[in-house]
């Protein structure tokens, strides 16, 4: 089980939050270019790193709010958490 | 609508417990004991904080909502629950609702008694029954009494109230959305009858 480090309630174990999948990933503007192959990429291809990740995690059963992540898929280390909407940090160097 | 039909003019419901306890008590001596506390106006405030928003509700509750999670403010008026970055369960002391005086006071609220019923857990052996099935660190030292989180119990989730640490262990009060309140007490009441009883030679 993982521990996620909520923004609002601090850490809380795995099974209070749903995972959102993949953070970052741009809706193709429809209104102006009504484009299929766009959007069947926004809406089935994901990068599925082997490393890093950006994901969205929603706190279900404790202050219902989403966030984003940065979890290593092979280490389940969580490396940063930050609001919906801001930028992916940079990783430490 | 008529007036007479509308939500206050009828009478207070059913208690949500009664499918599964139609006396609203439970005991298993030396182990918990589960008391249905009744019907009661709760509550549910929503709100950006801002400091005008701070002061519309601190006039009409007598305190400032809490900003950090965990621990409730009190007032002669209500004790507030800190449920998440933009939301509040008021628990009004009075016996009336609140809802009606935060809402002209400018604020968003809404009653929301009816369909969050709570139960009373208390006893000697409460902390080990609900640590069976959450998560959470129950331990005084990180959960003291006064404290109150939402989390998940079981597989629901539910608003975790530790009340007071009497000389009988802990007091909790679990506030549950009404469709699971059976669901809650089934649980608590069996996960009870995992634990020796004061009145039994043996462990079962």
């Amino acid at each position: 089980m993982l521990l996620i480090p909520c923004p609002h309630c601090g850490p809380r174990e795995e099974r209070e939050f749903r995972c959102g999948g993949e953070s970052h990933v741009a809706r193709p503007s429809f209104a102006e270019a009504p484009n299929d192959e766009a959007f069947a990429e926004y809406l089935y291809v994901r990068t599925n790193p082997r490393g890093v990740q950006a994901e969205r995690w929603h706190h279900l059963y404790g202050c219902r709010r989403w966030f984003n992540l940065l979890r290593n898929t092979v280490t389940h280390e969580i490396t940063a958490v930050y609001p919906m909407g801001a930028p992916r940090p940079e990783p430490a160097p | 609508m008529p007036d007479d039909l509308t939500k206050a003019e009828r009478p207070t419901p059913r208690s949500a417990f009664a499918e599964v306890a139609p006396r609203g008590l439970f005991e298993r001596p030396g182990v918990v004991r589960l008391c249905d506390p009744g019907h009661r106006p709760k509550t549910l405030l929503r709100g950006r904080i801002t400091s005008a928003w701070s002061a519309a509700a601190a006039g009409v509750l007598g305190v400032v909502p809490p900003e950090q999670p965990g621990v409730p403010a009190h007032s002669p008026v209500a004790d507030i629950l800190w449920l998440g970055p933009d939301e509040w369960l008021v628990l009004g002391t009075g016996p009336g609702s609140l809802a009606p005086i935060l809402l002209r006071a400018g604020l968003a609220a809404a009653e929301v008694g009816d369909g969050l019923p709570d139960l009373e857990l208390s006893g000697p052996r409460s902390r080990d029954v609900l640590a069976g099935g959450t998560a959470l660190d129950l331990h005084p030292s990180a959960f003291p009494a006064g404290r109150a989180t939402r989390t998940r119990l079981g597989r629901i989730g539910v608003l975790l109230q530790r009340v007071e640490d009497g000389g009988d262990g802990p007091v909790f009060h679990l506030h549950v959305e009404r469709p699971w309140a059976g669901y809650l007490w089934s649980w608590l009441a069996d996960a009870a009858l995992d634990h020796p009883s004061n009145n039994e030679s043996f462990p079962r």
